[in-house]
């Protein structure tokens, strides 16, 4: 690695603090944190993997998909540790540290929730392939234009009147298996 | 209070259940596209939609490298100037090109130096060429101009010593003819 006293070295590393705030504040953002990773460990992981591009290679270009890449590679390495933690058993001595919080789901609840939850598996299944998929990404969060560019659907307008008569569809049958009224 | 979003229902359901993970380019590539970068729809396209429509925590993940995306553009930018160093281009370029072909550098510098003789030699003629010109014109004024400048004298004077200057210029050619009547 070069000299702290590099310029270039002082330009990058600035450059790549930079960006791992923004990679830490988007993670937040969009709820990564929510599955168990640690961002400031992404944060950090991610800058040494763009130092480590960089020694490898000093004079090709640095893409932007590169960059892309990297980013890609740690969060999915990151989920990946996290659902082997997740799976792994806790040890004796903490299961008295679970923490009750107060928005913890009831076990009443939960079985509600998790009849519901089959319904809706029962019903999407109902639903034909062509609107299934846009529905899908609907419920995961993405926008009307990413559904149309995710699933190649011409526009978002033809993305829009898929997933809302998807939706309706999907509504309409929970209903009439008597899962009550859904909202989007 | 029972849940009845779907969205956030679909995404515990989901949640709960093991998913196959998503290659990290195949991913980055799959948003790319979609983001209409250019980049060719990668082999792995449909088979990574699947999974981000099963997927909350790579659903995240994809939403989150698309919004990075020019940030990682900008970052590869600023990393590539970084590497071109601070020196400017046409320095940088010549300094390459010198280093490169040294003896053609030193022909340029023969060639340069003999083209700058010549341009002095050439605006040394030219401006010697005017001065005699110049010179020669002046001398041609002066000789053509003298007599002119005898006779004006000359009428002037015979102008002052006769009250009617146009009798005697009539009387001057009378004589003239008279005389050449004569001889003639």
């Amino acid at each position: 690695m070069p000299q702290r006293s590099d310029p270039v070295h002082a330009r990058l590393e600035a450059l790549f603090v930079t960006f791992g705030a923004r990679v830490k504040v988007l993670l937040r953002g969009y709820g990564l944190d929510k599955h168990g990773v640690d961002m400031a460990d992404i944060e950090q992981e991610v800058r040494i993997r763009l130092w480590h591009a960089i020694e490898r290679d000093r004079s090709g270009a640095f893409g932007a998909s590169y960059v892309q890449r990297v980013v890609a590679s740690t969060v999915i390495d990151a989920l990946r540790r996290a659902q082997v933690r997740a799976t792994e058993p806790l040890p004796d001595e903490d299961d008295d540290a679970v923490e009750m919080g107060a928005d913890s789901i009831g076990p009443e609840r939960s079985a509600g929730d998790a009849e519901r939850m089959q319904g809706i598996e029962l019903c999407m299944g109902e639903i034909p392939e062509r609107r299934r998929l846009p529905i899908a990404l609907h419920l995961q969060g993405f926008s009307l234009q990413e559904i149309a560019d995710l699933a190649g659907i011409a526009s978002a307008e033809a993305a829009r009147k898929l997933v809302s008569r998807g939706m309706e569809e999907l509504k309409t049958r929970l209903r009439e298996l008597g899962y009550g009224d859904f909202d989007d | 209070m029972n849940e009845m979003s779907l969205s956030r229902l679909y995404r515990r359901l989901r949640s709960a259940r093991p998913h196959a993970g998503v290659d990290a380019h195949a991913l980055a590539d799959t948003m790319a596209h979609a983001a209409g970068s250019g980049t060719r729809v990668g082999a792995h396209h449909d088979a990574v939609v699947a999974q981000l429509a099963v997927s909350p925590a790579h659903a995240d993940l994809a939403r989150l490298l698309r919004a990075l995306e020019p940030e990682s553009a900008l970052l590869a930018n600023h990393v590539n100037d970084v590497h071109r160093g601070v020196v400017p281009l046409r320095q940088r370029e010549a300094r390459v090109v010198a280093r490169a072909h040294p003896k053609q550098a030193h022909a340029l510098r023969w060639i340069s130096g003999i083209a700058a003789s010549v341009a002095v030699a050439f605006g040394l003629w030219t401006w010697q060429g005017e001065q005699q010109a110049r010179r020669s014109s002046d001398v041609a004024a002066a000789a053509t101009a003298q007599p002119d400048r005898i006779f004006t004298s000359r009428d002037q004077i015979f102008a002052s010593s006769d009250a009617s200057p146009r009798r005697t210029a009539r009387g001057h050619d009378e004589l003239f003819r008279a005389n050449f009547a004569r001889g003639g």
